[in-house]
């Protein structure tokens, strides 16, 4: 079915219009046809049972009455013997033909020509240039004689053969003239729609970030082609949007170090002779320096993440284990900044993944905690176990993101700080997005909390 | 120290000479990787640095050539493919080390060092010794000057290899590379907040400091 299907999509219009109405007219005759038989065989059936009942009549008559009566009925008494000629020209007029033989097998009366033939049999005669078909029963009765009946077919069998014959004609006629015309009509109607749906995308592609199909919907034809052609503009959009941010991260994240680099250069031409102020300037622009690789070494890094490949060298990971002590190394760290680290960690954790990532993860959102949370903040890691997975949640006690930009936060070089003073590029929590990704984790970040709080649900294994 | 370098780069040969001949180290530079295979397995060289990519043929391709004639010199390997994959695959093939490009000279001389020292006759030391501290790596006890010091897991960690590399320089990546397993530069003071705990611990009750930070690069330990 699937093959047949394939095929019929490879064909033109022409050839599948083609091969419909071919199957269509073929459908219609073979109905034609199966009503006419049935037609035939209930006149048939009508006849045969007329034969019946005469000829246990013409016996009962025989037996009864004897020959006389016999003759008498069919008013044979000068002819109770009539030769082949008259035996057509009988048939013909629809009369009855019979023969009546005798134990021995004597004609006794009847047409000469009927020989003996038990149960039903069909004959074709040739009279004055026509063909009678005749259906005819013989039967023997128990005193040894037997009766042979033959009656021409009903007439309305050739009448409902004759228009039969007819309806297939004109059928073939008129599929042979409408096909062009069906053909026709179907191309034009196609090539309209699809000329009206390219004058949308015509129009569309002047400002393809905006606007979209919109006719489509009421163009039955190309419903599902406008709709995919607004889905890959949204698509296309979308990828255009996060090229677009990257570029001015990018330009962004270069220009700023950068320009002090450049700044630290003239100033090293005026402090020429001042050796210690000399090695402070070559420190500065060493450093700025150092934050344009980083950047390119996270953007190197994303990449990698996204591509997937780590996924073959995923192992069997204690998830408690790396978490508690990444959070114990960092809370040291947060202690010295003024904030506290409250870690809450349950035993036996346990996921596929790669350790060096999972490692990546918690510390940049820890990194981001750190920096962006208020002074004096709180701030808590918690793995939680749950009934599908597990649940590690990372927060702080403010302020918090904007529930404006939050739909943002995980894109490339988003920033929340448009003036990009904070130090960062804005990759961290895209590749936090990535590694949850990589591992089919989910990553929200919190609706109305007080702070930043990002919930990430890991797919665990038992 | 006496090292051969396999690095098509004219620019980054010109660096790393520089740097080498500034610490009194010998140099052996090729830029072909079928020239340096033979002074590879017939001289003496204290470490040996690849880079990855070379005209001739795939560093990685090289170290496995003279990992199976036996060449057991320390090879450090230079990319600027950054990726687990590729470190994966240069450590698997038999090289000790691994460099991302660019890198600061420091580093390189660093993880040279490093890797020179690993001479098979200090690696089975139980008790590492510097001045007066010493580090018991089977009991893990610590003492300076007889006091007995009590240290937290990580610094532990961080002493320990410190030590293994006393009078070198430790770089921060190496650390967090050693002790914490990050391929990754996390961008924080992860490194500095635990070796200046450790130095509370370490330095700060006693008159003289043993752990000197090189402003922009790392830290060393000595007496």
């Amino acid at each position: 079915m699937l093959f047949l299907n394939k095929l019929f999509n490879k064909l033109s219009l022409f050839s599948r219009l083609f091969i419909t109405s071919l199957l269509l007219l073929i459908s219609f005759i073979a109905v034609l046809y199966f009503y006419a038989v049935k037609q035939v065989s209930a006149l048939n059936t009508e006849t045969r049972n007329e034969i019946t009942t005469h000829i246990d009549e013409v016996h009962a008559l025989y037996k009864e009455d004897g020959l006389e009566a016999v003759l008498d009925e069919y008013e044979l008494e000068d002819t109770p013997k009539f030769d082949h000629q008259t035996f057509l020209s009988r048939l013909d007029e629809h009369e009855i033909t019979f023969a009546l033989l005798s134990a021995d097998g004597e004609l006794i009366t009847g047409a000469e020509s009927l020989t003996f033939q038990n149960g039903w049999h069909r004959k074709r005669y040739r009279f004055n240039d026509e063909m009678i078909q005749a259906i005819g029963f013989g039967k023997r009765f128990d005193d040894g004689t037997s009766l042979i009946l033959q009656t021409p077919m009903n007439h309305d069998i050739y009448e409902v053969r004759r228009q039969t014959k007819q309806a297939v004609l004109l059928l073939i006629v008129f599929a042979l003239v409408s096909f062009p015309v069906i053909y026709w009509v179907a191309r034009n109607y196609l090539s309209a729609q699809s000329s009206q749906l390219a004058k949308q995308v015509f129009e569309v592609s002047n400002d393809p970030s905006n606007q979209r199909l919109e006719e489509y919907k009421s163009n039955h034809t190309f419903y599902g082609l406008g709709k995919s052609i607004n889905q890959m503009l949204d698509e296309m959009t979308k990828v255009h949007k996060q090229a677009q941010t990257m570029t001015v991260g990018i330009a962004h994240d270069l220009k700023t170090p950068l320009s002090r680099v450049a700044n630290r250069i003239q100033m090293m031409q005026q402090d020429l002779d001042d050796k210690a102020h000399m090695l402070t300037h070559i420190d500065k622009a060493n450093s700025e320096l150092q934050s344009i690789v980083q950047t390119f070494s996270n953007l190197i890094r994303l990449n990698e993440i996204e591509s997937g490949k780590r996924k073959a060298g995923f192992k069997l990971l204690n998830v408690s284990d790396l978490v508690l002590e990444l959070s114990e190394s960092y809370a040291p760290v947060f202690e010295d900044a003024g904030k506290q680290l409250t870690i809450s960690v349950v035993d036996g954790v346990r996921c596929l993944g790669d350790a060096d990532l999972l490692n990546q993860l918690i510390s940049n959102l820890l990194e981001n905690a750190l920096r962006y949370s208020e002074e004096q903040a709180n701030v808590w890691i918690r793995l939680q176990s749950q009934f599908d997975g597990a649940r590690l949640q990372i927060g702080d006690s403010g302020p918090g993101i904007n529930s404006e930009i939050a739909a943002f936060v995980f894109e490339r070089f988003y920033r929340a700080d448009y003036s990009r003073k904070q130090p960062g590029n804005g990759l961290g929590l895209s590749i936090v997005k990535a590694i949850c990704d990589l591992h089919d984790a989910t990553i929200t970040l919190l609706p109305n909390q007080a702070g930043a709080v990002f919930d990430i649900e890991l797919p665990i294994e038992r | 120290m006496n090292v051969l370098l396999v690095e098509d780069c004219q620019d980054t040969a010109e660096f790393i000479a520089r740097g080498l001949n500034q610490q009194g180290d010998a140099l052996t530079h090729y830029t072909h990787a079928k020239e340096a295979l033979i002074p590879a397995s017939s001289m003496n060289f204290d470490v040996i640095i690849f880079d990855r990519m070379l005209p001739d043929m795939d560093g990685i391709d090289a170290i496995k050539l003279l990992r199976t004639s036996n060449v057991e010199t320390p090879i450090i390997v230079l990319t600027a493919m950054a990726s687990t994959e590729d470190r994966v695959k240069g450590l698997d093939a038999g090289a000790d080390d691994y460099l991302v490009k660019p890198f600061a000279f420091s580093e390189l001389q660093a993880r040279l060092r490093a890797l020179a020292r690993r001479s098979p006759m200090k690696q089975v030391d139980h008790v590492l010794v510097v001045g007066d501290l010493s580090l018991d790596r089977t009991t893990q006890q610590c003492t300076r000057n007889g006091t007995e010091l009590d240290l937290m897991p990580r610094e532990y960690k961080i002493l320990e290899y410190l030590m293994l590399n006393a009078n070198q320089l430790v770089t921060k990546t190496m650390l967090l590379e050693h002790v914490w397993g990050f391929n990754f530069d996390p961008q924080t003071s992860l490194v500095q907040t635990h070796v200046s705990r450790l130095r509370n611990k370490l330095d700060k009750p006693f008159d003289h400091e043993l752990i000197k930070t090189v402003r922009g690069c790392g830290y060393v330990i000595s007496k």
